[in-house]
């Protein structure tokens, strides 16, 4: 049945288990969110622009504020490095595919209606509202009656389940996929990257399941975890939630780190200063993040030892972030630099990343946390190392491989454009936040008095949202343009030095003709570039007939078997008819799991 | 194929079967004492022994992690040791 | 995972990747599992009001559940060894006792369960209450989804015929089956045998 299935058009996307398709499916749905969190952000900044203002009622400014924090981490970031996990793992490696397609593709489905059950809130006007991290009690059952806090509880507990399936995948992919000759520490510095995320995904999700679940029992059959009238306790959920959302910090920022890794030393000319060092730093990183979290919750009476001990773990683990960026610096210095847009974004990255690091070891110490904590400082810090950061990244990353993926190169005009309006955008609206913070401008606040002395970094900080914004139109308009009218693209689209810039842009569907074999670190540049700077010319990989290459089928199961796993999420929703509802869910699921096992894959 | 050198005997299954039932019924056992099962100084040590040591039979024997790549009980001692730890700081964090 | 015994690829490990796969889940639970038994710790003593853990365990019947519990761990390898070595009669028959074992432990778990809602400890009577069932549900959910597995795997050796030897899927289904009995060796101990501690 799986091979009749066609393999172009509408059904060959719905079905398609070729990792390439699967990531394009996470990467065109990151950036559709995108457009929901960019627009929750200027809906926000232009009700702050000014103050007593009168744009957005608090109700509706407390569910924007709600969703645009999820849509960006859960919706945009995490989906997007995925959309790179899934794209270049494989062709990094040298596989034909990840270990398990089909669980590939569940993933995405799975995401796909996680996002679109969190979004759901909108069609019903009942937008959660608790602030992305949903601290009980406001959100049990007493404080948030309706079900607008079950969007959130629901939606995350699903997108969840999509991270963690994907995790499974390319660990095993990882450690079990590599070509010939391709030991640990000689693979590309963004599959070492991707692969201390998937550990981090696979260990910490686990707590927030269980802290969702609790939530859910709460919300829905009465129970007291957070009920201190019950016996339970209110910061148990903060405890819980945390334990999961440090390790997440780390799982936002690697993939990055990682894009900016290879990106940097092709643009350089120059290797990756300190590879080994790199790695450790990155292991050391993902260790760490487990004995941190508490460093969210200074401020909620810990005592002196948690305090000193979560404060001097906090400290350290600032040391293999800072020697990451020694290394890039050190690469680049003496190198050859080549200022494309793509080197343009992870230069900023570095700059945006390390003011976010600074600003983030000054809460590091709990008595200067006792200032910053809640007010508008923290969210200068957390948008210079996510959005200066992380999102900075991925959008070199997206310049960077865009062409191997489309056969297309993306505009460089309107790329730089696009580029020098984020960078000017983002640091007028986030650079002044820290005075604003200082000043005492509390978080989450849906106006403001016009004696506060808030006025003009509040005017500027809305003014640099819409330079942004005008940014991001002239970045869908750039995709759009250079898909049809791009530069066209050959194999090696920037002279660089991983496995994928051995095919031809974009790669025929079962990656490699003939199964690489490497000998070094980078050794698709040492096969081109010889000691002295002398052009060697290396094969690229042939052109083959591709009925020769077994492919895994594609298949209807994993849409399937993901909406079973969406109707047992909304029967929550419906109180005690939804049991029935997410029986109906359990039984498909089971149905889907049946028709996949028995399929020819 | 998967090389497999040193492989379990059903013999073996068998003798740790017996072991895992004797364990299991010294610990119901202890339990019928009351001045133990209510001595955390001897219930925490030895109790634990015990489970750790049916948890080792198992996890060594029946999942098979004493014959396989190294690999495997690494991961699994890792996450197990990583869980204990985090939840441990919770409960100083708690107290 | 489909129902065929894939001829295995070379992996770099040497593990075939459905196995280490499963490893990597059971690393994953091993949060999920300590989240849960951490949690009952916490809340262990905190109920306000209806029964106490010392006043409603009983010791008897939870450990013929363990002894149970074990029993099928062993039954398990018995028939993963019936598989491997390609011995119909054992795989079939050993498969079939784990199926019963798990079987009989969530016979033993609804006893539990309705003999303490009996004594007034529902899943919303008091902190106590709620995180026991949570825990001991999400390990019964457990059991019953092996089950489910073990019992599907069966019940396909009779469609496919006395040739059909899946011994890689038939180890990932032991594998996620002993963790089920490890994580339960350690509810044991944790929550029943230190009641009073």
């Amino acid at each position: 049945m799986a091979k009749n299935l066609p393999s172009t058009g509408i059904v060959s996307w719905l079905t398609t288990v070729d990792h390439k398709r699967i990531g394009i499916l996470y990467g065109v749905t990151a950036l559709f969110f995108l457009l929901f969190g960019g627009a929750e952000a200027i809906f926000m900044r232009t009700q702050l622009a000014l103050p007593n203002n009168t744009f957005l009622d608090a109700g509706t400014y407390n569910g924007l504020v709600t969703l645009h924090g999820t849509t960006m981490i859960f919706l945009f970031v995490m989906p997007l490095s995925a959309a790179f996990f899934n794209y270049l793992t494989p062709l990094m490696i040298g596989a034909p595919d990840v270990a398990f397609p089909r669980m590939n593709a569940l993933s995405y489905w799975i995401f796909l209606f996680g996002g679109l059950l969190l979004n759901f809130s909108f069609v019903v006007g009942l937008l959660p509202d608790g602030g992305w991290f949903n601290y009980a009690n406001l959100t049990g059952p007493k404080y948030s009656p309706s079900h607008a806090i079950d969007f959130w509880v629901l939606g995350v507990q699903v997108v969840g389940l999509a991270s963690l399936i994907a995790a499974i995948n390319f660990f095993v992919t990882i450690m079990n996929m590599r070509c010939k000759g391709m030991t640990l520490l000689k693979m590309p510095i963004f599959i070492w990257t991707t692969l201390v995320t998937q550990v981090l995904l696979i260990l910490a999700l686990p707590v927030i399941t269980v802290a969702l679940m609790m939530m859910t029992f709460d919300r829905s059959f009465g129970t007291g975890f957070f009920d201190p009238g019950a016996g339970g306790q209110v910061i148990m959920w903060q405890h819980l939630f945390w334990i999961f959302g440090h390790p997440e910090v780390y799982i936002l920022i690697l993939p990055a780190m990682g894009i900016v890794s290879e990106i940097l030393p092709t643009f350089s000319r120059k290797p990756l200063f300190g590879y080994s060092v790199m790695v450790y730093s990155s292991c050391a990183i993902g260790f760490l993040g487990f004995a941190v979290w508490a460093h969210h919750m200074f401020t909620t009476g810990l005592g002196p030892w948690a305090q000193a001990l979560f404060s001097a773990a906090t400290m350290l683990i600032a040391v293999p972030t800072g020697v990451k960026i020694f290394n890039w610096v050190s690469t680049l210095w003496g190198g050859h630099i080549r200022f494309t847009t793509p080197m343009l974004f992870a230069l900023s990255f570095i700059a945006m990343f390390t003011l976010g690091g600074l600003s983030g070891i000054m809460h590091s110490s709990p008595p200067i946390d006792y200032q910053h904590q809640d007010t508008y400082f923290v969210v200068a810090h957390f948008h210079y190392v996510l959005y200066g950061g992380a999102v900075m990244a991925l959008f070199g990353g997206i310049f960077y491989w865009f062409p191997k993926i489309t056969g297309r190169y993306m505009d460089e005009g309107m790329g730089k454009l696009q580029f020098w309006m984020y960078m000017i955008g983002f640091n007028l609206t986030f650079f002044p936040m820290h005075f604003l913070g200082l000043q005492g401008m509390p978080r989450r606040i849906f106006t403001y008095a016009s004696d506060q002395g808030w006025n003009l970094w509040n005017l500027v900080a809305s003014a640099g949202a819409y330079i942004t914004a005008a940014g991001g139109v002239l970045f869908f308009i750039n995709i759009f343009y250079s898909l049809k009218w791009g530069k066209k693209a050959p194999h090696d689209c920037w002279d660089g030095r991983t496995l994928e810039w051995t095919l031809s842009s974009p790669p025929p569907e079962y990656n490699f003709a003939v199964d690489p074999e490497v000998k070094a670190l980078d050794d698709w540049w040492l096969r081109k570039w010889d000691k002295d700077g002398k052009r060697l010319h290396p094969e690229v990989q042939p052109e083959i007939d591709p009925s020769t290459k077994h492919l895994p089928n594609p298949s209807f199961w994993p849409m399937i078997l993901a909406f079973g796993i969406l109707l047992l999420a909304c029967g929550p929703f419906f109180n005690a008819k939804g049991i029935a509802l997410s029986l109906v869910g359990v039984l498909v699921m089971l149905i889907a799991t049946y028709g996949w096992s028995f399929e020819e894959a | 194929m998967v090389k497999e050198e040193k492989h379990a005997t059903v013999k073996t299954y068998w003798v740790l079967a017996v072991i895992l039932c004797v364990i299991t019924f010294v610990e119901w056992v202890i339990f019928k004492f009351e001045d133990l099962r209510t001595s955390a100084a001897f219930m925490i040590p030895v109790l634990s022994g015990l489970s750790v040591a049916k948890f080792i039979m198992v996890c060594g024997w029946y999942m098979h992690l004493r014959y396989d790549h190294g690999m495997l009980w690494k991961i699994f001692a890792f996450s197990a040791f990583l869980a204990t730890g985090t939840f441990f700081i919770l409960f100083l964090a708690l107290m | 995972m489909s129902g065929q015994d894939h001829a295995v690829h070379e992996t770099v490990t040497g593990i075939d990747n459905r196995k280490f796969g499963m490893w990597i889940l059971i690393a994953s639970e091993c949060f999920l599992f300590g989240t849960l038994i951490a949690n009952y710790l916490i809340n262990k003593a905190r109920g306000l009001v209806g029964p106490t853990p010392q006043q409603i365990y009983d010791i008897d019947i939870t450990t013929l559940s363990t002894f149970d519990l074990l029993m099928s761990s062993v039954a398990m390898v018995l028939a993963l060894h019936g598989c491997q070595t390609r011995d119909i009669k054992k795989f079939r028959f050993w498969t079939g006792v784990v199926v019963l074992g798990g079987l009989i432990f969530l016979g033993f778990q609804y006893y539990e369960f309705s003999h303490f809602l009996g004594l007034g400890l529902g899943l919303t009577t008091n902190i106590f209450g709620s995180s026991f069932y949570l825990l001991t549900g999400c390990h019964g959910a457990h059991v019953f989804f092996g089950v489910l597995w073990l019992s599907s795997i069966l019940i396909t050796s009779y469609a496919k015929g006395e040739e059909w030897f899946p011994s890689m899927p038939l180890e990932v289904a032991g594998l996620y089956w002993h963790f089920v009995d490890v994580v339960w060796i350690i509810i044991f101990t944790v929550v029943y045998l230190f009641v009073f501690v």
